[in-house]
This record gives structure tokens, C-alpha cells and sequence, in this order.
């Protein structure tokens, strides 16, 4: 089988994908991440050397060793890795980007570059791997934290935490995905679509930290995260070349969102039918699950069709890294001639 | 060389010059990837907290620039005519530095004058700072750190350095460098 965007030589085994042994606590969240990120690439049978990994600073941004070893990675600086990853894909945009970071590095140090980098659609996978704390640094609250809550050392936090979803949305972002670390199939699954997604892809991913905020009263702890999630849609990704079968779901309740490669997004309607293509619901609907407290999973938004930053600068296919010097840099008498017109 | 079945690491060091062969985003093969990061790493760039790596990763470092010498931008040496008095400066006072020049030269005073433009320093920094009996060092700066690495690397010749320095905020005017170097003369 071949993926219609990659270049495939041979099969793959899933042990192509997997990474160096984590470090991280055991029972980490962000360790189900990685292995849900292995087990989507595999299965989209995309050749590991086709990805290039981004991150920030923070145990999420270690995490990146932790799978697709035969992928180039950069561990940048805290809260810039959406400018590395620009630059970067810029230089190639025959690879595809997976950026891990973390609720501190994308919503604290980064929220500028994390807000910019949605609102120029740079075509980026975008995990946060939020668990409302500095785990690296011995768990103070981030800007995820919600207000009250209480933590040993820390005392209790007095500021409303900023909403990682909503702030992609408010920034225009083209994908928008919360998820549970805790709902691994959910997980996998949009991370696929999210592959397939030729824009900013921003997947904000509870993430508990087992360490410093696993409490039971805490957002962002396994057990609240089982008892509040709130899936909007049971959803399944069908990569391009497989035909689409409807065997397991009941016409009517599905809905059907075309990406742009042909990959096709199913949902499945659970106890609400929500539209993933409607901008302003996606907005309404966060506000009432802040309101009621509810921990809301699945694709809160997409618009397949919204221009990429490449398309915007009509970058052509070949990779400016593959380019000889004399296509990317004018000669000396066209250098000069540019140099004159600005006399 | 990967594809040469060499053993290849991201800090290897190979043929033994202290710079590391590197391969970057693009190249498909399966071994020619590798994770920069921030904390200590072995030579094939996998986290590592080992003293014995960290050592020979810092050993490696200062081999690679001792060997950078021979690769970065060599000084631009103008009006050298071998007189007693040399002039090293760098960067954005270069065009102030060569009206100095030919202000003294119109005064009868020639200086050879040598442009800096890359750290560490290439092996003709050594020949300008031996065959000069007074070397001016006019920078854009403060503290005259220019001066102060070289007094520094070349301890032998630091008694020949003469800082010229400055900074306001604005260029060095030839002005100003002239006035400056004429209290020595």
C-alpha cells in the first residue's frame, strides 16, 4: 500500500516508528501520546524519513525522542518551536512537521508564536501536551491551570487559565482537536486526520502529569478526565486510497468532512449532532463546556480548504533545500538591477 | 559514507578534525537522522549524562576550533607595505578606518591596515601582529574587547596593542579615530 502524498519503497514495521525508551514517569500521559503518534504514522504507512519533529522546552518537548527515531528532530527554545518549524518546513515542503509542546510552552512563553504560526496556517501537526503544569521544574501551576486550584508548594492558583483550543479558533487556526490522553483510539485517530490536514492541525491533548497534578479534583487528571470527557462524535480517519464502509454506522448519523489529499474524516453523531465545520458553534460550544464544566473531545473545527502559507507565497513543488544556488539567488547583474531600481 | 556502511554519528568525529560530517531534513536514508537538543548528548545525539562523553564532546569542540581556523573568512589585508605601524579593525568601521588612512598617509604617516572578519582568528592575524612594532585596534565598542581577545590569544605580542575604542551609539567617525590615534604618534 502506498500513501498517495509519500513515496513508499517497502512495507514498514510498526518498530520503524518507535522512538528511544522514554524517560518520563511512568504513567505519564504524554508516553500514550507518543505511542498513539507511532501507531498513526505506521498506520498511514508514511515513510518515517518523510517527518520532521519540532518541540519547545518542557517534558512534553522531550518526548520527541520518544518516537519515530528515524525522523530528524529539533528540540528548540522554549515556546519558539512554531518558528523553528516554519522555517524549517519553508526549507522543505516535502516533509510533513509534528510539533510537541507543552500547556507552558504554547500558552505561557509561546502563546505569540503559537497564535501567529495558526494564523499563517503553516502546514504543522500541533500537539500540546496539556497537563497544566511545569512537570519539569517540580509542577508549578501554567497558564492551563484553572483557577482554585490547589497544589502542594504552590498554594492555590488565582488566575482564570487561558483555553487552548479557543485561542487557536480565536486565531484562525484551519483544525482544531481536544483530546484525553486517557482516549487513546481518539487520539490516534485525529492525529491521522490531522497528518492529512495541509494547514496548522492544533490538537490540545489532556495530559495528565501522574507526578504533580494527578488529583482527583483536578482538570487535567486521569480521573476527572474519565468521568467529564464529553466526546462530540465517535470519528474515524480513511486515508484516500480505502473505500469508504459505512458497515458499523446507521445512515443518518454520520457526517463526512473531505480533506483536501481525498482522505475522508467520519463522524459518527453520539448524543449531539455537532457540525465541525461551523466556526461560530465550535466557539459557542467551548464557552458552555467551560461553563458546565464539561471536558469536550473530538474535531472542534476544520476548514480543509483554507489556504496554507506555502499556497500563499506560491511556493513551488520542489523543496528550496533541493534547489541548486543559482535558482535561489539572483546573479550579480540582476542583483544590481534590483539595487537600481531602488535609487 | 552512511550508505558506505560508515559508522556515522551527528558529533563523531570521523577524520579526526574535530567537525562532524552532518546530514539534515530531507535526506531519506534511515540512518542519517538524528534529535538536536538542548541537554547533554553522546556522539550520536541521544541524551546522555555520562562524564566521560561530556568530556570528550567539549575536547571535540575545542578541536573543531583550532580546526575552523582553516576554514573561516580570511582577514582582508589593504595597503600593506610592510610599515611599522599596523591597524586592525572590524565590521561597520571599515569605510571611517580607510579615511583614516588616507588622511595620514596624505600627512606622510603610513599604516597597514587589516580587517577582521571571523573568530578564531586565521593564521595571518599572527604574521600582521608579529611584523608591526604598534598596532592600533579601532572597534565600535565599549570595553575593547577585540583588543582584549587578541591580547588574550597572543600574549607575546600584547604589548604592541593599542585600543582604539568607542561607542555612543553612533559610527565611529574618522574624526574622532584620527584624534584618537595622532595622541599616540
Amino acid at each position: 500500500m502506498v500513501n498517495s502524498k509519500f513515496e513508499m519503497t517497502k512495507a514498514f514495521t510498526r518498530q520503524d516508528y518507535l522512538g528511544r525508551p522514554s524517560t518520563l514517569c511512568k504513567g505519564c500521559g504524554h508516553n500514550s501520546i507518543s505511542n498513539m503518534i507511532i501507531s498513526a504514522c505506521y498506520e498511514l504507512e508514511i515513510p518515517p524519513e518523510k517527518f520532521v519533529k519540532f518541540s519547545g522546552i518542557g517534558c512534553s518537548s522531550k518526548s520527541a525522542a520518544y518516537f519515530l527515531e528515524r525522523s530528524f528532530g529539533f528540540n528548540g527554545l522554549h515556546g519558539r518551536m512554531p518558528s523553528l518549524a516554519e522555517g524549517a518546513l519553508f526549507a522543505d515542503i516535502s516533509l510533513k512537521g509534528i510539533g510537541i509542546s507543552g500547556d507552558g510552552d504554547t500558552a505561557n512563553i509561546g502563546l505569540g508564536q503559537f497564535k501567529h504560526l495558526a494564523r499563517r496556517n503553516v502546514p504543522l501537526v500541533y500537539i500540546v501536551e496539556n497537563n497544566g503544569v511545569y512537570g519539569l521544574t517540580k509542577g508549578q501551576f501554567s497558564a492551563t491551570a484553572e483557577q482554585g486550584l490547589k497544589l502542594k508548594r504552590q498554594g492555590k492558583n488565582p488566575y482564570l487559565p487561558v483555553d487552548i483550543a479557543m485561542e487557536a479558533i480565536g486565531a484562525n487556526a484551519s483544525f482544531v482537536a481536544r483530546s484525553f490522553a486517557g482516549d487513546p483510539k481518539q487520539v490516534k485517530e485525529l492525529i491521522k486526520a490531522a497528518i492529512s490536514h495541509e494547514g496548522t492541525a492544533i490538537l490540545d491533548i489532556i495530559s495528565p502529569c501522574v507526578t504533580f497534578n494527578n488529583q482527583d479534583y483536578s482538570l487535567h487528571s486521569y480521573s476527572w478526565g474519565k468521568g467529564h470527557e464529553a466526546p462530540l462524535h465517535e470519528l474515524e480517519f480513511v486515508p484516500p486510497r480505502d473505500e469508504i464502509t459505512i458497515d458499523d454506522f446507521e445512515r443518518g448519523t454520520l457526517r463526512e468532512v473531505t480533506m483536501h489529499d481525498g482522505s475522508v474524516i467520519l463522524f459518527k453523531k453520539l448524543e449531539r449532532d455537532y457540525d465541525p465545520t461551523n466556526r461560530t458553534e465550535a466557539i459557542r460550544l467551548l464557552e458552555e463546556a467551560i461553563r458546565r464544566n464539561w471536558l469536550i473531545t473530538g474535531l472542534l473545527y476544520v476548514d480543509p480548504n483554507t489556504p496554507n502559507i506555502f499556497e500563499m507565497y506560491s511556493m513551488g513543488k520542489k523543496p528550496l533545500n533541493r534547489l541548486p544556488p543559482e535558482k535561489i539567488r539572483p546573479n550579480t547583474n540582476t542583483l544590481e538591477k534590483i539595487n537600481q531600481s531602488f535609487r | 559514507m552512511i550508505s558506505k556502511g560508515i559508522n556515522w554519528g551527528r558529533y563523531l568525529d570521523i577524520d579526526k578534525d574535530g567537525i562532524p560530517y552532518r546530514t539534515v531534513p530531507g535526506n531519506m536514508h534511515p540512518k542519517a537522522s538524528y534529535f538536536a537538543r538542548g541537554t547533554g548528548h553522546d556522539e550520536y545525539a541521544h541524551y546522555c549524562e555520562d562524564p566521560e562523553e561530556w568530556e570528550r564532546n567539549l575536547d571535540r569542540l575545542r578541536k573543531k576550533l583550532d580546526s575552523a581556523k582553516n576554514f573561516t573568512p580570511v582577514p582582508i589585508l589593504a595597503n600593506e607595505a610592510g610599515n611599522q605601524i599596523g591597524l586592525i579593525s572590524y565590521g561597520s568601521t571599515d569605510m571611517a578606518v580607510n579615511e583614516v588612512i588616507d588622511q595620514f598617509s596624505e600627512d606622510g604617516v603610513s599604516i597597514d591596515y587589516m580587517r577582521i572578519r571571523a573568530l578564531p582568528f586565521n593564521k595571518s592575524v599572527d604574521e600582521f601582529l608579529l611584523h608591526h612594532e604598534h598596532i592600533f585596534i579601532v572597534e565600535c565598542n565599549r570595553d575593547g574587547q577585540m583588543k582584549d581577545i587578541l591580547a588574550k590569544q597572543y600574549p607575546q605580542f600584547a604589548v604592541k596593542l593599542i585600543s582604539i575604542s568607542h561607542l555612543d551609539g553612533l559610527s565611529l567617525s574618522a574624526e574622532w579615530i584620527n584624534k584618537e590615534i595622532s595622541k599616540h604618534l
